[in-house]
């Protein structure tokens, strides 16, 4: 016999054990109540909201700002295409 | 023709009754799930306690035969056992009636006892291997004691390659199931067993199990 037979063996034997029995149903029960009746914290997640909103705010009013300030916005995106003209 | 069931709602939570309940008895008219089941599935869904307190009891023998396999130290199975029936209630909306619930049921201990693996490996914990005692002929070796040597065999195998093969060994799956069971490919899960077989004969031979079993000749 080989160890994989032995294994085998040990295999066919286990699969008659009669695990011993559970009583999962109250301690199921007590954790569903638990979970059900936990409120959902959603403060954290506003907080990172209005974070990245703000952020974001600011970001989009410098942009329209530098935009603005630009005199030719297209020709000032492409300066150096002036200079190789010249 | 088993219909999906969905049924647009959030969070139910139990003791709360909801109207939806006999609109969700009507609309589990699949032929694939016990009608016993099928009423207390309608009716945990309404917030019947009670009804899913049965499902329990109706189930739980199955789920913790498996779960068994996971672990078989009694409290750590009963907090798998728990875990399974309490993410089975809140996916409860998500089961389709089309299989058992029992298939259902075991697809989740399976991945809860998975997850369960994955956590404990990362600590680096393995059963320890111990010789029959007392030793016997291959075929009369004490069922729990032929147990507790084939999982602690297992233990030393990583978990992806433990779980193809305990499902194979003691849940009677096939490669197809397997896969499903897991989201896996076929392919992946044979490629699995494969290289578990592979190494598990190289750590029986490094165990020496055969004189640990006294089945040497």
């Amino acid at each position: 016999m080989d160890d994989l037979e032995a294994m085998e063996n040990l295999v066919r034997r286990a699969r008659q054990e009669r695990p011993p029995a559970t009583d999962a149903a109250a301690g199921a029960l007590r954790r569903i109540r638990a979970s059900a009746g936990r409120p959902v914290r959603i403060l954290p997640l506003s907080l990172v909201a209005a974070a990245a909103a703000v952020a974001a705010a600011v970001v989009l009013a410098l942009a329209i700002h530098a935009w603005n300030a630009s005199a030719d916005p297209q020709a000032a995106l492409f300066p150096t295409v002036e200079v190789a003209a010249l | 023709m088993p219909r999906p069931y969905k049924r647009a709602g959030t969070l139910i939570t139990l003791g709360k009754a909801i109207p939806l309940a006999a609109g969700a008895l009507a609309m589990y008219n699949v032929g694939t799930v016990d009608e016993t089941d099928r009423r207390d599935i309608a009716a945990s869904l309404g917030g019947d306690e009670a009804a899913f307190a049965r499902l329990i009891r109706r189930h739980e023998p199955a789920v913790a035969a498996l779960a068994w396999r996971f672990t078989r130290d009694l409290a750590e199975r009963e907090e798998l056992v728990q875990d399974v029936f309490v993410e089975a209630y809140f996916g409860l909306e998500g089961f389709r009636g089309d299989a058992p619930l029992e298939h259902w049921l075991r697809r989740i201990a399976t991945r809860v006892g998975y997850r369960f693996w994955k956590r404990r490996s990362q600590r680096g914990r393995e059963a320890p291997l111990a010789d029959l005692d007392p030793p016997a002929p291959p075929g009369e070796t004490d069922p729990a004691a032929a147990g507790a040597a084939v999982q602690a065999l297992l233990s030393r195998l990583p978990p992806p390659e433990r779980l193809v093969l305990t499902l194979m060994y003691f849940d009677d799956c096939s490669v197809q199931e397997i896969a499903g069971r897991m989201g896996w490919s076929r392919a992946m899960v044979k490629m699995r067993a494969h290289r578990a077989r592979r190494r598990l004969k190289a750590i029986a031979q490094r165990e020496h199990l055969l004189e640990r079993l006294g089945w040497t000749t």
